[in-house]
């Protein structure tokens, strides 16, 4: 049996007039992991999201909720995870390339694992990149944190979703 | 927990299909129907249906513009000139 792996995760948004009663979909063509709603690991990383980007009407909202990480892509923490989401990434890459002489874009690599039910197998994918932003360390010239994000496919492993605070972007 | 050895067999049995033609396009018809989501509802002439491909929007022939640079030269008028002298 599985076991449960259930964390403590982030979403950021803009204030709305109402709370959300679940995270937003981000359909951006630039989202790394395609159409999925994106949690943040990290309330530091929530809240620097929200004072970077969900600036429109002067207050961001962080919600949190219990994420079940059993059956998602852990690219992040589990070494087999990653090994086989760089194999699979540079192989779809690597076939286009050489059978098509075409190289994808992120959205277009995205929507092949998609429309071939490829990304349905699994609940969602752990992901991270590192901050080229400086006020993001405490340390001058060392990015040592990791900046990890899920994108959830699969809306059921989310529980207890709920506003945690409103912050006013400065 | 995810079989990882299955998936990937998964993803190599559909990759072993793939084929130029078939690569080309699911790629054609994704960026057409992106480009219409991103022209929003309206009547458009599906491309992919008439058998055009993207060679077709460049057959026309475009005539390049000839630039004839005149000699320039300058033209000193022999009247003023002199006035000009004699002023």
């Amino acid at each position: 049996m599985t076991p449960h792996l259930t964390r403590k995760m982030y979403h950021t948004q803009e204030k709305w007039e109402k709370p959300l009663l679940e995270a937003e979909t981000c359909y951006r063509d630039d989202a790394w992991l395609g159409e999925a709603k994106y949690y943040w690991y990290s309330e530091d990383d929530a809240i620097f999201w929200g004072l970077k980007s969900k600036r429109r009407t002067g207050y961001y909202e962080i919600y949190i909720a219990d994420v079940d990480c059993s059956n998602i892509l852990d690219t992040v923490f589990n070494e087999s995870h990653y090994l086989f989401w760089i194999r699979q990434i540079e192989k779809v890459a690597k076939i286009f390339l050489t059978r098509a002489r075409e190289k994808p874009t992120l959205k277009e690599l995205n929507d092949y694992f998609k429309d071939k039910g490829i990304w349905t197998k699994f609940d969602g994918i752990l992901f991270q990149d590192i901050s080229n932003n400086p006020d993001h360390y405490y340390v001058f010239g060392f990015p040592y944190k990791k900046r990890i994000q899920l994108a959830v496919y699969n809306n059921s492993i989310i529980t207890n979703f709920g506003l945690h605070f409103v912050g006013q972007c400065v | 927990m995810i079989d990882l050895k299955q998936l990937e067999d998964e993803i190599d049995a559909v990759l072993a299909k793939e084929t130029e033609d078939s690569l080309l396009t699911w790629l054609y018809q994704k960026r057409i129907s992106d480009m219409k989501k991103r022209l929003g509802e309206g009547v458009f002439e599906s491309l992919i249906d008439c058998n055009l491909n993207y060679e077709s929007f460049f057959e026309e022939v475009i005539t390049p513009f000839i630039i004839i640079a005149e000699e320039q030269s300058t033209i000193v008028d022999d009247c003023n000139f002199c006035y000009g002298i004699a002023a």
